[in-house]
């Protein structure tokens, strides 16, 4: 089965503007993907996506009257954020990625809570994406680095992923699916509704969980693991442990915080809640081998 | 080693007294005054205000008062004497620009007001105690806070704010007055694209008035370029402190504990971990540089030649280590580019390089490595074992 990103899902892209989504579109046809359109503010050269059959649409309204899409990739620049979104969702699209980054944080909370509101997955801002590999790629990650398999990945950070995956292909691990939430303070979907995902997909045995230092999304994902019994192995590393935490400006962030957000106070609300925390990215493959027999 | 660990970058954090004319604008009072930077200005501002006054130094940064940026005067000439010493001191590491000279107020509470983004929500916090020992006294008593979560389009309702001043006992005299603080400081947050915006104090006067004393405002910087007005009240540029050297463009980050190893890596997230590891086996990354930017503006080869340079001229790196995982990007070519900036390997180098490098095209980018003499690492641990090593031996 995988999560999210199935072998059968149809893919929109908007913001092909974006150099970036340009190679990305290339890239997730080499996997096999499919793309069922091209959303394009601007007409510029299509030509190029023509030749591969693909149609570009001057709106996400317009593209959803031609094509049926289950998923949308969001390019779009940070400003336009907000409308693309907003315009997906009012689209009927259930599983938005956006792999914009610098989004300006209150357009982050005004698109996480108009998704939320309709039922709708949003993963994002400044998420790398999502991949099933051997299904579909909706995202950087690239089956270079991984194999198919039976451990779901849950990521803040791409480039954090993309070791902790190649390390599990070294180690002859592979996974069913990789969500990146992206690291922003304030995202659309946060650990637990994947954890709820690959805790209710047949095909992932075990769970990946990959943090870093500051925000409360680890600690917030140790209170899910054990209140919502998620009874699948967890494995998780966080990053930063050699780092003094930040500062943050005024007492409302510090009240906010207090006694969240720094590496000890992470990793000890995950091993409470029955979470095997690694200390370093290669003991990942070494605690899912132990894990698994 | 201090990272900036804010994933949207950084909040451009007001002075005060330009939060305080963003609070006037949206109805909030603050007591009258004027922003002076020196004797002239001072006296200026004096034909227009009471004899009993405040002068508090303009400078971004927190812990003002405990660091002497405050003072009181009961006359003009005491007011002098207190701009003359606030414009010659340094608070907290930062030099005086300018001073805010207010009446000084008389007040019977001091409480607390702000507005936050956390957890994915807006919260406006009120409290019951405010002034600057707000942080301790909500630890002790985690009550003397009550946050609510608002509906980005509607605002706070009406119910949740008597809730909250019920809970916080305030008078029902004053409830209008926080209602209206309440709704203009969701009103400037949404404006003015402000991430946090704080009143403390926020001062109770007799007769169900309010008044801010305080005001701190930071701005998503990330929000910067579509509030233009908002931008222009940059504090003085030369005394907010910058960001880290930069070097052809590449932002290089030292650590300040010292360490052996040079990094070039790709990505924020892999980077720390990296650090991590390299620290978890009793050595250091002496200073690392993240390659995503040149690589994403095309300019892999400068950036990654400039880096080599500035890692060999550093007399404290032993080794230098360069991690590439992508997916973004083609590997293969990075490793063209870096090839380039590297040269064949003939032995010649300064300093040992070690090379871990994966993703997409790996094939062809282990082709271009082996003609030019250089092994890549089979994992990461082989990598980070090799360059503790180098950096020892």
């Amino acid at each position: 089965m995988a999560i999210l990103a199935l072998a059968e899902t149809r893919i929109l892209v908007h913001g092909i503007e974006n150099p970036l989504a340009r190679f990305q579109c290339d890239e997730m046809l080499r996997h096999g993907t499919k793309l069922t359109g091209i959303v394009a503010a601007e007409a510029g050269n299509t030509e190029h996506w023509r030749a591969a059959n693909i149609p570009v649409f001057q709106s996400v309204r317009d593209a959803m009257t031609w094509v049926r899409a289950d998923l949308s990739m969001v390019f779009s620049p940070p400003y336009a954020v907000k409308s693309e979104v907003s315009d997906a969702i009012a689209a009927g699209i259930p599983i938005i990625v956006c792999l914009t980054e610098h989004v300006p944080l209150h357009d982050a909370v005004m698109i996480r809570h108009v998704a939320k509101r309709a039922g709708v997955t949003l993963i994002g801002p400044n998420s790398s994406g999502v991949m099933s590999p051997g299904r579909t790629k909706a995202g950087f990650f690239v089956e270079d680095i991984c194999w198919p398999g039976n451990v779901g990945v849950i990521t803040k950070s791409g480039s954090l992923a993309y070791a902790v995956l190649a390390e599990m292909k070294s180690a002859g691990i592979g996974i069913s699916t990789v969500v990146a939430i992206g690291g922003d303070v304030v995202k659309g979907t946060d650990f637990r509704e994947h954890l709820a995902l690959f805790h209710g997909d047949p095909e992932t045995r075990a769970i990946v969980l990959l943090g870093e230092i500051g925000g409360c999304d680890e600690e917030n994902a140790a209170t899910f693991i054990r209140d919502a019994v998620i009874t699948k192995p967890v494995v998780a590393f966080v990053s930063g442990r050699s780092v003094p935490f930040g500062q943050t400006m005024g007492h409302a962030g510090a009240i906010a915080e207090r006694g969240r957000g720094d590496y000890q106070s992470k990793c000890r609300a995950l091993a409470a809640a029955g979470v095997h925390v690694a200390q370093d990215i290669g003991e990942i493959p070494r605690l899912l081998k132990l894990l698994a027999r | 080693m201090r990272l900036d660990l804010s994933p949207n970058g950084c909040n451009m954090l007001l002075l005060e007294h330009y939060g305080k004319t963003l609070f006037r604008k949206h109805g909030v009072p603050t007591p009258i005054g004027a922003v002076v930077r020196d004797d002239s200005s001072l006296s200026q501002a004096l034909l227009s205000l009471p004899p009993r006054l405040v002068l508090k130094a303009q400078i971004a940064t927190g812990g003002r008062g405990k660091g002497g940026g405050i003072a009181f005067a009961e006359n003009a000439e005491e007011a002098r004497r207190a701009l003359a010493a606030l414009l010659r001191n340094r608070i907290n590491g930062h030099s005086v620009e300018s001073v805010l000279v207010e009446e000084r107020m008389v007040f019977t509470r001091e409480r607390y007001a702000g507005i936050v983004i956390e957890d994915g929500e807006i919260r406006l916090l009120f409290g019951r105690s405010g002034g600057v020992d707000v942080e301790d006294i909500t630890a002790a008593d985690p009550a003397n806070i009550v946050s609510i979560a608002v509906d980005p389009i509607e605002g706070p309702a009406v119910g949740q704010l008597q809730d909250c001043f019920a809970r916080l006992d305030y008078a029902p005299d004053y409830w209008a007055a926080y209602e209206r603080i309440g709704r203009a400081l969701f009103a400037m947050s949404c404006a003015y694209d402000a991430t946090m915006i704080e009143i403390n104090p926020l001062a109770e006067l007799p007769e169900g008035r309010l008044l801010a004393l305080d005001a701190r405002v930071a701005i998503d910087d990330a929000a910067l370029d579509r509030q233009p007005d908002i931008a222009a009240m940059q504090p003085h540029p030369h005394i907010t402190p910058r960001a880290p050297n930069t070097f052809a463009g590449l932002k290089f980050r030292e650590n300040t504990e010292g360490g052996a190893i040079g990094l070039i890596g790709l990505g924020g997230g892999l980077n720390v971990a990296l650090m991590d590891w390299i620290a978890g086996t009793g050595s250091k990354v002496a200073a690392l540089v993240d390659i995503d930017e040149a690589i994403g503006s095309g300019q892999a080869q400068q950036g990654l030649a400039a880096a080599l340079e500035a890692f060999d001229r550093n007399p404290s790196i032993r080794s230098i280590l360069i991690n590439i995982i992508t997916c973004g990007y083609r590997l293969d070519e990075i490793v063209a580019s870096l090839l380039l900036a590297l040269g064949p390997n003939t032995g010649q180098r300064a300093k040992p390089v070690i090379l871990h490098l994966r993703g997409n095209g790996a094939a062809r980018a282990q082709q271009l490595l082996s003609a030019a003499g250089w092994t890549n690492s089979p994992s990461i641990a082989a990598a980070i074992e090799a360059a503790v090593a180098a950096a020892r031996s």
